[in-house]
């Protein structure tokens, strides 16, 4: 199948899926509803993208380079992983405050930047298996080691890629209580933080129909990704 | 000019293991240099601090008039076929031979012409636009080797490339490399654990043992004139026979029998009397095809295997054998000795004519050459018929 035809399938396949997401949303809209499906997406995506990126070279140097010190500096990063997240909710609510972060996607941003010990801990299981031979062949071939890590690591990682990436969109669409504090004076709010103002007051039942579309981008996404994560062609060029 | 001088390298791991162990080495311009040992004896480490890819703990690697010890593997314009390969998955041949003139930023038009000439010289053409995942072991091979070449680095460095590839293709592949050598005429470093491959393909080859060079020389050096038990053991197959002797006036004893010895080949005045004595399995032979005057042994055949244009035969002697880890000695032998022999006597293997009429069970009389013969240091193997060798030297190692 040509590249043109799985494009355009996509572009059919997203704009079905996709499409009643938007137009449902759409129905209940008003110029909020769009500011709130806006910040839901920045957030989402930047978060997405900027986490898997830092994890995915904090992890290759976690399982690729030899210092002494790294497994120490390891399982200093694991044992983030046992500290809840709700614990550091309201320091991290105030430095933000403090920092006229708050109602922005920057939280986001900058937590994307460090990335999450879940996925660092994926990518270095992974590039830890990763055969030394081509990391090898590389650095004689020429390559410095982000080129390396570019080049020869980064194209053979699709499978785990997939898998934080999808991990890291859910943790942030379904993350209804840091949306609400962090957007907590923005009245666009998230997308997830709105549905939940339609909740008929007092009456404590779910807007199911929007809920419902709500979940449909992860869905979408997993989609997309699945088929990155049960593919791997990393040790093809390697033996006979 | 692409000499490599390697001056007291020596290489120890965390764990206190040293795997290299001051090796001083010269491989000449143009050379094919064979590393040869087994597993475990720093071969690949050595290879290894060569490429760059290990650093060196103590002494210095120059390559031509550089001084390469502590350079980037970038920066010291070798290449290298590794063991499994190691083609980058996701390119496809193209790419893969392409890649290190990519990095190093070649201008396009040059890439395509070297791609070109090296897809030519390895018969790659109709593989070019095809990922690794589609080609045989064979043709991997030959990608990995025409990754190497289309560098045109000033040294070929080889880690067991044939290891992974069958009976047969590794017969062919080794011919090839032999050719592209003779072709392209670069510096080769090449390491294999199989003696057959060093002896083949190598102009020299060193053999290691725990991290240290034993020997360096010519194939048929190595096999006429092994430097110590280790060498005459490790090379040649089926493996040198060894078995405990004593020198009695013009001839050696053992296990039973005597042999009187050849005026020109006989241990220095002054030898000890107890020594091992080698016997490569192809100066044995059948009476009935063997040429008159030689001395003969009769012996009682264990087993015999048909290889076709001969015979091997094997029969065990009436003496104990010769223990391989008491002086280090790297015989495949002993596993089977301890199967046919059932036990602790020595077995002996003879390459016969194939027309022999030797058969497990029955008494066979065999005519031995001592023109041939090796023999040993029974204190610590070193070959007493080794030119510069004194028997002073090993008196006091004795001592």
């Amino acid at each position: 199948m040509s590249k043109v035809a799985r494009a355009l399938i996509l572009g059919v396949a997203t704009a079905v899926f996709v499409g009643p997401v938007i137009l449902g949303l759409g129905h209940l809209a008003h110029a909020a509803w769009g500011m709130a499906l806006l910040n839901s997406l920045t957030i989402a995506i930047c978060f997405t993208v900027l986490s898997t990126a830092s994890a995915a070279l904090a992890g290759f140097a976690f399982a690729r380079h030899r210092v002494w010190w790294k497994n120490v500096l390891f399982l200093f990063v694991l044992s983030t992983l046992m500290v809840p997240w709700i614990v550091t909710m309201i320091p991290q609510f105030v430095i933000f405050y403090r920092l006229h972060l708050i109602n922005t996607p920057w939280p986001w941003v900058l937590w994307g930047i460090q990335g999450t010990p879940l996925q660092i801990f994926l990518f270095r299981q992974f590039y830890a298996s990763f055969p030394r031979e081509l990391e090898d062949a590389a650095a004689i071939d020429g390559s410095r080691r982000l080129r390396i890590f570019w080049d020869i690591f980064v194209p053979n990682s699709k499978p785990v890629i997939a898998v934080a990436a999808v991990w890291a969109f859910i943790l942030v669409w379904g993350d209804y209580l840091t949306q609400d504090l962090f957007f907590l004076l923005d009245p666009n709010g998230t997308l997830l933080t709105r549905i939940t103002d339609v909740l008929p007051a007092g009456t404590g039942q779910l807007p199911s129909v929007p809920l419902a579309l709500y979940a449909l981008p992860p869905i979408v996404f997993f989609v997309f990704a699945q088929r990155y994560i049960t593919q791997s062609v990393v040790t093809t060029g390697i033996k006979g | 000019m692409s000499e490599i001088v390697l001056s007291g390298v020596t290489k120890k791991f965390p764990n206190g293991v040293k795997a290299v162990d001051g090796i001083s080495l010269t491989i000449k311009d143009g050379e094919f240099m064979v590393l040869v040992g087994p597993s475990g004896c720093g071969k690949t480490t050595l290879l290894r601090m060569i490429a760059g890819l290990e650093a060196v703990d103590d002494g210095s690697i120059r390559l031509g008039d550089r001084d390469i010890t502590r350079l980037e593997p970038r920066e010291r314009d070798i290449a290298m076929v590794f063991q499994d390969y190691a083609l980058y998955p996701h390119m496809n041949v193209r790419d893969n031979l392409s890649y290190g003139l990519r990095v190093r930023k070649t201008p396009k038009h040059k890439i395509e012409l070297r791609v070109d000439e090296v897809a030519a010289l390895l018969g790659l053409h109709e593989l070019l636009d095809r990922l690794p995942a589609a080609l045989s072991g064979g043709q991997r091979q030959r990608v990995a080797m025409g990754r190497a070449i289309a560098r045109r680095p000033q040294v070929y460095l080889m880690d067991e490339p044939l290891s992974n590839l069958d009976a047969k293709l590794r017969v062919r592949v080794r011919a090839d490399l032999a050719r592209l050598h003779a072709q392209l005429g670069v510096t080769t470093v090449y390491v294999t654990h199989d003696q057959v491959e060093a002896m083949q393909l190598g102009q020299r080859s060193a053999v290691m043992r725990d991290g240290r060079i034993q020997q360096v020389g010519r194939p048929q050096t190595l096999y006429r004139d092994s430097a110590n038990l280790f060498v005459a053991s490790f090379i040649g197959s089926p493996s040198m026979n060894l078995v405990r002797a004593e020198l009695e006036g013009e001839a050696v004893r053992f296990a039973g029998y005597r042999v009187p010895l050849d005026p020109t080949r006989r241990p220095p005045v002054g030898s000890d009397r107890q020594l091992i004595l080698g016997i490569r399995p192809e100066d044995f032979e059948d009476v009935r095809f063997s040429p008159p005057g030689l001395p003969t042994i009769d012996v009682q055949i264990t087993l015999v295997e048909d290889l076709g244009p001969e015979a091997l035969a094997f029969f065990a002697l009436d003496t104990e054998r010769v223990e391989p880890e008491l002086l280090g000695v790297a015989s495949d032998r002993s596993d089977q000795e301890a199967l046919i022999a059932g036990d602790r006597r020595a077995l002996f293997s003879a390459t016969l004519d194939a027309a022999t009429d030797a058969r497990p069970g029955a008494g066979c009389r065999l005519t031995v050459n001592p023109a041939r013969f090796h023999f040993f240091s029974a204190y610590n193997g070193e070959n007493l018929l080794a030119p510069g060798f004194e028997v002073s030297d090993r008196l006091e190692e004795a001592v």
